[in-house]
């Protein structure tokens, strides 16, 4: 981007309307941002503060959000979306380093095609792909048909289901941020780690993962906030077990029709999704690199 | 195909409109007492050139003098804060790039990646509507001109650096503008392609007889090519001469220095007699040079050139700088011989020795030897310019005018 | 690895033989190959069941299959809710697809090419439907729609969708802009363009991969959408919607399996194609930097 507008200085017809024609420009788009997207958030906000949302004349108070953290309901609600959502983020790094790693630098001609491969796999319906997961750990799914005996009804339903189901719905948006990341190293560091006698564990702790982090913090903001508000993986494949926030306040809203919980509930998720990003964008720029 | 006002076609309405007077204007640019500052810093500081049309035009200096921006002030995608740029006779100072009758071969060249070689070239007279029976011979004309024929359906990510460069030059060509604007265009392009281009480039202007402005740090690309040189330095025009006289009667210390090889020393006006004035050193030594008639006691600048310095052996003129010293350093460069020589002062002397003589002793680092050199090659820096006015609008040299017919 | 006599240090290290090492890395190879069929399998294997068990003459999803037969798409087809679903779905990407189109690219000339003041706030104001859970946006427009006694409908999705969307158009576009040289533009001034020839001439044909493959994704994006869909919609059903309501009920499952194949058929093709069209015109280097580049900044086509 700096390159870009480094530039801009040099057209002097344009240098001095600048104001004026973004302006002119984005009148359109943020003016719809505006009313589509923060007044929402505003509105929710309000919500969450009235007494008997959505009537605007019950007065404000704060109980909706003493009731939503003092709620013990909640918090264990709050912990088992965490260990879900932290498991699947664990497995979704382990499979997304070495896989990035190889796009990037043993893959050769194949580079390309990995790329759309994982493109690809992500622009089928999440529905549908999470529905095959049903099908696939099933009690007479494929998993359970080739292991030998007795279907393990702990497969599906459960939290298992769920991470084994997020991790596989988001492996591309995990992959591809580090892929950009390591993208950018320069491949003669791995050489003289060798010639200096590191094996391949040490290059990768001392070398690659430091490099790749930018990346994989942006991986995280990608794809750890949405999986700790999910909620369709784990109505279709989760149980009782598996009881995640996603489902919480989307039960609270559209089947209790308890908005001020719900509410609630929601702009603390917003606030700590927002200060999460910043936090790992932040991190993420510390380490220097442009994704 | 000639320019000099004797083109082959009637020309079309919109040249005549640019052409006031078509015979003696054509072409001609002046830049009149110019300046442009970006934010804090002054990039031009009140510049003044004149170039007649059909000059070969440098503009020289090392990045960030205002080179660059003068020209792009020429071209017009900068307008200058003080000042007009005057096109064959006409103010255009407030006029757009696009209607100015200059076009400019850029250094990144900006080719279309997605338009074929003839489409670049003729993206021009379609802009202007030419017609497509006049675009068609134009565009056919140019390409035979900088030989491109065969590549006219390939696209500009297929040809290599120099042939980019060519269809660069034919695509503004194309448009047969009063004069062409040339930033930095051979920048990109390896040593041998580099010689080779500049001498077509010289070749191209000589037929076309087109106004070339062109701007470059490398004083020897602008020394092979220009009819005139504006060595520029922070935004001020140094000097603006040819290329013999900006070598050889250098108008300040940054010219002379930035202007082939140098040697500036110091001289202090120890006495003065027979139209000479000398700096001893001692033992004999002494360094002279032709008194400027200046009078005072000030130290002098003076400059000499490496090939006028000589080893000697044996006596010395009386009418001759004389020095000792030790040479450190002997580079063997094939025709010439590089010393540097430390004299006892501190000074180090850079000295050429053409190496015409089978067999001739070479000195080596570490062997005593004695320079001498003429008085008058020992130039007094800025001496043949009025000093009350350093920033000179430059009449073009006999020379040019012999050839240009103007 | 193998490590050489060092002999300064006088002593040797044990350097494996020519054998080991072949082993080895016969071994590494080996495991690279079962990792990528392991991720490969991940990727495309839910795809994979769901062909094959639409074929399968049974409702029931086990193992192992009974025969092969067709009429589960036939039946997909006459579905009459499922006809209707896909219309909507159809309908809404048909309309959220090229007002996406228009005011991404908007927003990308407006942030790319000027300099004002505010500008870091918009960035991140049009970033922010990306990193924000769908989730907390749907539920919000959801308040927000009843709050002012917007019925909700297809109309309201399309809203909600269309400003969830169009950020992604702004990245994709934005990158290609980026990436332009500003000296083909000053070239074409210099040659004669006004401010307007430069953009039909120059700048359109350049983005015009870019424009074309936002196109395509934000209309998969819209059509696949499920979690902006569920609380901004009315009673009608997109085909996710359907898809989710369906899962439940075991007489449905086959016929879910057979349309799910055909459109992920349809969808793949589709965005093969968009990509071909940014490989296309700027060669393979440029298309992976921003098809990396484009994705990793966009957290798009979630549910």
């Amino acid at each position: 981007m700096a390159a870009a507008t480094g530039t801009i200085e040099r057209a002097a017809p344009r240098a001095r309307g600048s104001g004026r024609g973004a302006l002119g420009i984005l009148f359109a788009p943020v003016t719809l941002l505006v009313v589509l997207f923060l007044a929402p958030m505003v509105i929710m906000g309000s919500m969450s503060l009235l007494r008997f949302p959505p009537n605007t004349a019950s007065g404000y108070t704060l109980e909706h959000y003493t009731d939503v953290l003092t709620n013990p309901l909640n918090w264990k609600i709050a912990w088992t979306t965490i260990w879900i959502g932290t498991t699947a983020m664990v497995i979704m790094l382990a499979i997304a380093l070495p896989l990035a790693y190889y796009m990037v630098f043993r893959a050769g001609s194949w580079e390309l095609f990995l790329l759309l491969s994982l493109v690809l796999a992500d622009e089928l319906a999440p529905v549908v792909k999470i529905y095959a997961w049903q099908v696939i750990l099933g009690r007479n799914g494929i998993v359970n048909w080739l292991i030998p005996g007795p279907p393990k009804s702990w497969l599906l339903f459960s939290p298992f289901a769920v991470i084994v189901t997020l991790a596989a719905t988001y492996i591309t948006y995990t992959t591809i941020p580090i892929y950009a990341a390591m993208k950018a190293i320069d491949p003669s560091m791995f050489e003289s780690a060798i010639d200096l006698g590191a094996g391949w564990w040490v290059q990768s702790r001392r070398i690659l993962i430091p490099l790749a982090a930018p990346g994989i913090f942006i991986a995280m903001i990608l794809v750890y906030i949405p999986m700790l508000t999910d909620f369709v993986t784990a109505d279709i494949v989760g149980g009782t077990g598996s009881y995640m926030m996603g489902q919480r306040v989307r039960d609270l809203i559209l089947g209790s029709g308890d908005w001020g919980a719900g509410s609630a509930l929601n702009l603390i998720m917003l606030v700590l999704s927002v200060a999460f990003s910043l936090l790992a964008y932040r991190l993420a720029r510390l380490n220097r690199i442009q994704t | 195909m000639t320019m000099n006002g004797s083109t082959s076609q009637a020309p079309t309405s919109a040249e005549v409109a640019s052409m006031p007077s078509p015979d003696a204007r054509a072409g001609e640019i002046v830049v009149e007492g110019v300046t442009k500052r970006f934010s804090e810093v002054t990039a031009v500081d009140d510049v003044s050139i004149t170039i007649p049309g059909g000059e070969f035009f440098s503009m020289l200096g090392p990045s960030g003098c205002g080179k660059t921006t003068t020209l792009r002030m020429i071209a017009g995608f900068e307008t200058p804060d003080v000042g007009r740029i005057v096109l064959q006779g006409t103010d255009v100072t407030a006029v757009p790039p696009a209607k100015r009758n200059v076009n400019m071969v850029f250094q990144a060249y900006g080719l279309f990646p997605h338009m074929s070689v003839s489409e670049n070239i003729a993206f021009g007279p379609k802009i202007k509507r030419l017609g497509r029976e006049e675009t068609r011979q134009r565009v056919s004309e140019v390409i035979a001109t900088v030989r491109l024929e065969g590549f006219e359906d390939r696209r500009p990510g297929q040809l290599s650096g120099g042939q980019q460069q060519r269809v660069a030059l034919a695509r503004a060509l194309v448009n047969r503008p009063a004069a062409l604007l040339l930033d930095e265009p051979l920048g990109a392009l390896d040593l041998k392609l580099r010689k080779e281009m500049q001498l077509e480039l010289k070749d191209l202007q000589q037929r076309t007889g087109t106004t070339f402005v062109y701007v470059t740090h490398d004083q020897e690309e602008a020394m092979t090519m220009s009819d005139r040189i504006a060595v520029m330095h922070d935004g001020v025009v140094e000097q603006l001469a040819s290329p013999r006289e900006l070598y050889q009667r250098p108008a300040s210390a940054f010219v002379a220095g930035f202007i082939g090889t140098s040697n500036l020393i110091e001289l202090r006006v120890d006495r003065r007699e027979g139209g000479l004035i000398a700096m001893d050193l001692g033992e004999g030594q002494r360094i002279l040079a032709v008194d400027p008639g200046l009078g005072g006691t000030d130290p002098i600048t003076i400059t000499v050139r490496p090939e006028w310095i000589k080893l000697a052996s044996g006596d010395v003129d009386g009418r001759a700088s004389h020095v000792g010293g030790t040479v450190v350093d002997a580079v063997y460069l094939g025709s010439v011989t590089q010393l540097i020589v430390l004299l006892h002062t501190g000074e180090r002397l850079t000295v050429h020795r053409l190496n015409d003589e089978v067999g001739a002793e070479e000195p080596r680092p570490g062997a005593h030897v004695t320079l001498h050199w003429a008085a008058e090659h020992s130039y007094v820096v800025g001496s043949s310019v009025d000093r009350t006015d350093p920033r000179t609008t430059g009449e073009p040299t006999e020379e040019t005018a012999a050839r240009t017919g103007r | 690895m193998a490590q050489a006599v060092h002999p300064a240090s006088g002593s040797a290290i044990a350097v494996p033989s020519p054998a080991a090492i072949r082993a080895r890395a016969i071994g590494v190879r080996w495991g690279w190959r079962a990792f990528l069929s392991f991720v490969y399998l991940v990727l495309f294997g839910p795809l994979l069941i769901l062909v094959l068990f639409s074929v399968n003459d049974s409702n029931i999803l086990a193992f192992p299959l009974e025969g092969i037969t067709f009429h589960w798409y036939a039946d997909a087809f006459a579905d009459r809710l499922l006809r209707e679903a896909l219309l909507n779905s159809v309908l809404v990407a048909a309309i959220v697809a090229p007002a996406c189109l228009v005011l991404g690219t908007l927003c990308a000339f407006g942030l790319t090419r000027f300099r004002f003041r505010g500008r870091g706030a918009v960035g991140g104001l049009v970033g922010a439907p990306l990193i924000l859970p769908w989730l907390i946006i749907g539920i919000a427009a959801l308040m927000f729609y009843v709050r002012f006694n917007v019925d909700l409908s297809l109309r309201t999705v399309v809203a909600t969708q269309i400003i969830c969307t169009f950020p992604l158009v702004t990245a994709i576009v934005s990158a290609q802009l980026f990436r332009f040289q500003r000296v083909q533009e000053e070239a074409a001034i210099d040659l004669g363009c006004s401010r307007l020839q430069v953009l039909r001439h120059i700048i359109l044909p350049h983005i015009a991969p870019a424009l074309a493959a936002s196109a395509i994704f934000a209309f998969t994006w819209s059509f696949n959408n499920y979690e902006i869909s569920a609380f901004t919609i009315g009673f009608q059903q997109t085909f996710p919607i359907w898809v989710y309501s369906s899962v439940r009920n075991p007489d449905h499952t086959a016929v879910v399996n057979a349309i799910s194949t055909v459109i992920s058929a349809v969808q793949i093709l589709a965005i093969w194609a968009a990509l071909r069209l940014l490989r296309g015109r700027s060669g393979d280097e440029a298309a992976t930097g921003i098809i990396a580049g484009t994705e990793a900044v966009a957290a798009s086509a979630r549910t």
